[in-house]
């Protein structure tokens, strides 16, 4: 499939907010891993903004702990709250001049195998909720058009996320729709030690194992984290043989 | 850009954990030294004062899945009769809170939308004496414990840094709440729990994921049993979760 026809998929698919199996943390999902693959970056993560204050990560490419690790010191402060307050995208080309700056950042980065960072806003209207991190391994700058896409694709993300619902979302309504995604995040997270703790596997290959399941049976990602965390699903059936 | 009050241009987890701090020490100085059954009450006194933008407020405690609750303490009769409105309606803001685990606000009463998704509570509401409501989940592990919820004499939304100390409030009657209703294994109960309070992190939810299967017990005991070793520990919650997490704490020897 050219490029082309994949990027009006993904709009598609970023859109599609009335299909029946519809999942707020599963439009996350599919937006890093879009983003990952139809641009030139390494690695993709996107976090929203708690009405409590600071950044919590939805979804990311990788789930290991060197990269969630390099996510939580931003949660804080970094390019991407900056990116987040300013609602304008955000290029850090070289992750080595920025020790003044961001010094825990750097190690992060560093640590992690990244030397550059792309962040973009999620965006409502006039309204800020949150970033778009796009990585690379390499030093630079993201091209000026994929920033823009991006940029398209994040807003349609962001659009999916108050339209999902038949009723419209109006100002007051925006804090509940986001603030539910991030307690169905929560449970994701609980469902995602259980797993670890049952396969006896780090939380990034619980998180793998998970999604495949999910993906295979084709069930929503927030039910299912539901489902273990309320006991109704054993975690030994996330962890069946593969023929499902 | 018009992202909210809240974007400041400190660290945002910072200032987070000293509005947190300074809420935690009011509460617990509101609770220190009182037997159980007073302290309810003395909660609901200690929250009035820590929002004052609202008129009054109460505390309910959901059932099990059942859309019932009862409430726990309330500031007046007013906010009293808001709760059993609800409650016996199965309707409107509170009730919401609990099913999607976020922030519920009817900020005028009077007109639509709030008229036309809550029929029967706007007009009983009003009628009570509140023309603005804001429910807020107690979010307990995987699921809403109850609520925190706030009325208004007159309308108008809740934003900015009021909502920030509403949803902190609400995080630290949480932790009350959880400590009231199981039997705490530490004497110093309710303020035990406040002082242990912090920002949910992955790596928390992560550790409780893994005591709920390796100790066979839900996702609020597993969390009140992470608690109650970092504070038996003098560590943070996050720390101990840490350790979980990369395996080098057992878990099995509370």
């Amino acid at each position: 499939m050219n490029r082309e026809r994949e990027l009006a998929r993904a709009f598609v698919a970023l859109s599609d907010t009335y299909a029946a199996e519809f999942d707020p943390l599963s439009l996350f999902h599919r937006l890093v891993h879009t983003c990952r693959d139809l641009f030139d970056v390494d690695a993709v993560a996107v976090m929203i903004a708690d009405a409590r204050g600071g950044l919590r990560t939805m979804a990311a490419t990788d789930e290991d702990a060197e990269f969630m690790e390099l996510l939580q010191v931003q949660t804080g402060q970094g390019p991407c709250m900056d990116c987040y307050r300013s609602g304008t995208p955000t290029s850090v080309p070289d992750i080595g001049a920025e020790h003044a700056h961001w010094p825990r950042l750097v190690t992060a980065m560093t640590t992690a195998g990244y030397r550059s960072l792309q962040a973009i806003p999620m965006r409502l209207h006039e309204r800020s909720l949150g970033g778009l991190t796009l990585l690379r391994r390499r030093a630079g700058h993201l091209a000026a058009d994929d920033v823009d896409l991006a940029q398209a694709l994040a807003d349609s993300a962001s659009l999916g996320l108050m339209h999902w619902s038949a009723e419209p979302a109006r100002a007051d309504d925006v804090v509940t729709r986001v603030q539910s995604v991030i307690a169905a995040k929560a449970t994701l997270d609980i469902a995602r030690g259980m797993i670890a703790e049952y396969a006896g596997s780090t939380v990034g290959e619980a998180a793998r194992l998970l999604d495949g399941y999910v993906t295979r049976r084709h069930l929503r990602l927030t039910e299912t984290a539901h489902a273990l965390v309320s006991r109704t699903l054993e975690p030994a059936a996330v962890l069946e043989p593969r023929t499902g | 850009m018009a992202g909210g009050d809240l974007l400041g241009s400190g660290d945002a987890d910072r200032e987070t954990e000293l509005e947190r701090t300074r809420i935690a020490r009011e509460l617990i100085a509101a609770v220190d030294g009182l037997r159980p059954p007073d302290m309810p009450d003395a909660l609901c006194r200690a929250c009035s004062r820590l929002l004052p933008l609202a008129t009054g407020l109460s505390v309910s405690v959901a059932g099990n899945n059942d859309g019932t609750g009862v409430v726990l303490c309330a500031s007046d009769d007013v906010a009293t009769r808001l709760a059993d409105i609800q409650y016996t309606l199965g309707e409107g803001p509170s009730p919401e809170a609990v099913r999607l685990r976020a922030p519920v606000f009817a900020p005028d009463l009077t007109r639509p939308p709030d008229t036309s998704r809550w029929p029967l509570f706007s007009v009983q509401a009003v009628r009570s004496g509140a023309q603005s409501v804001f429910s807020l989940p107690l979010a307990g592990a995987g699921r809403s414990l109850g609520t925190l919820d706030l009325y208004r004499e007159d309308s108008g939304s809740l934003t900015g840094p009021h909502l920030r100390t509403a949803l902190l409030v609400a995080d630290a009657v949480t932790h009350a709440v959880m400590a009231l209703d199981h039997h705490s294994p530490a004497p110093e109960g309710v303020v035990t729990w406040l002082a242990g309070a912090e920002t949910d992190r992955e790596e928390v939810h992560h550790a409780t994921g893994m005591i709920m299967v390796r100790l066979g017990v839900s996702a609020e005991e597993a969390l009140l049993r992470l608690r109650a070793r970092a504070f038996a520990q003098g560590r943070t919650a996050t720390e101990v979760a840490r350790a979980i997490v990369d395996r080098t704490m057992d878990l099995g020897d509370d």
